[in-house]
């Protein structure tokens, strides 16, 4: 089937438990910074970097990632590039806007922020 | 004549890979692009917008954290199923696809919860782009939630007379399907930062 012995697979099934307990605490984490108030970029960066280790686990252990064949790391290459392309478009908006008259100063002048029934968003601290 | 159709058991010498397992991984790489496109859209509108909530605020934290909990358990549950399934023990397998099963009705009951309290308060995907980036995306990963549990109910059922005939395509129908099933996972890992906790 995999060809692997018995053992060895109920020694991945152990590996399995461990990610699922890392994941958990990871979880924990997660909420535990939010309450924290950080600033809203570091607290971006934090939950993105926290999410992405969590996102490595369950691709490198659940979807056997670390030891895949070569096509399908081809194939997650080029979707990473791709997405890279999507990523970049609202990156590069909000670049362009720096240091100019902002999209965020600017409001209702963006058509991003148009709110389809002028219902006021509460505002971020 | 019964046409068989290569490699679904082994792997292709070109590929390394056998069939199925080449199609989930490319019907995947698509799905990135889907939800990807929604999280750009997202950053779009956040930093294009005067003001953006937290979603703390708006939406229920321990809820959707049980929900996360939830879901990275039954990714656990399925890839057992898969495990017990190389050691030949169907009845095992059942059971931890049928915890999967009982896992994804948990997640949309208690996303069922949320989207009520929501409506309640006459929060609708109209009200502003918060909610139709919260409804959207939350929307999308549910159906993504019942189409496989769909999958799992058919292989707990009558998908699983496969068993008796052709175990190891079986065995390889789990795999991917369990394939499928961490990525949606995957998706809620970063679904859930995003709209609930910033």
């Amino acid at each position: 089937m995999s060809g692997h012995t018995v053992e060895e697979i109920r020694k991945e099934t152990r590996t399995y438990l461990m990610v699922f307990g890392v994941l958990a605490v990871l979880t924990v984490v997660t909420v535990a910074v939010s309450y924290l108030k950080l600033s809203v970029g570091l607290a971006i960066m934090v939950a993105l970097a926290i999410a992405s280790v969590k996102g490595f686990l369950v691709a490198g252990f659940f979807m056997h990632l670390f030891s895949e064949r070569k096509l399908v790391y081809s194939i997650l290459l080029i979707t990473v590039l791709f997405f890279g392309v999507l990523l970049w478009g609202p990156w590069h908006h909000w670049y362009n806007s720096l240091g100019t008259t902002t999209t965020r100063d600017a409001g209702a002048h963006s058509p991003a922020a148009a709110q389809p029934h002028d219902t006021p968003l509460p505002v971020a601290h | 004549m019964e046409l068989e159709i290569p490699y679904n058991v082994h792997p292709r010498p070109d590929t390394g890979l056998y069939n199925a397992k080449l199609g989930v991984w490319l019907f995947l790489a698509s799905e990135v692009m889907l939800f990807g496109a929604l999280f750009s859209s997202l950053i779009l509108l956040r930093t294009g917008s005067p003001s953006w909530p937290h979603g703390w605020e708006l939406l229920n934290v321990p809820l959707a954290t049980l929900n996360t909990f939830i879901l990275i358990s039954s990714s656990v549950t399925v890839i057992m199923a898969w495990a017990s399934l190389r050691l030949g023990d169907i009845r095992k397998a059942k059971l931890y696809l049928a915890l999967t099963l009982g896992c994804g009705f948990g997640f949309l009951i208690i996303k069922a919860i949320e989207y009520g309290s929501k409506i309640q308060h006459h929060n609708y995907p109209s009200t502003n782009n918060f909610y139709a980036t919260y409804y959207v995306m939350t929307g999308l990963h549910g159906l993504h939630v019942i189409g496989g549990m769909i999958l799992f109910a058919y292989f707990l059922g009558p998908g699983a007379k496969m068993w008796k005939t052709e175990p190891e395509r079986f065995t390889n129908r789990i795999e991917v399907a369990g394939l499928y099933w961490h990525f949606v996972d995957l998706v809620w890992i970063f679904l859930f930062p995003t709209l609930y906790l910033l």
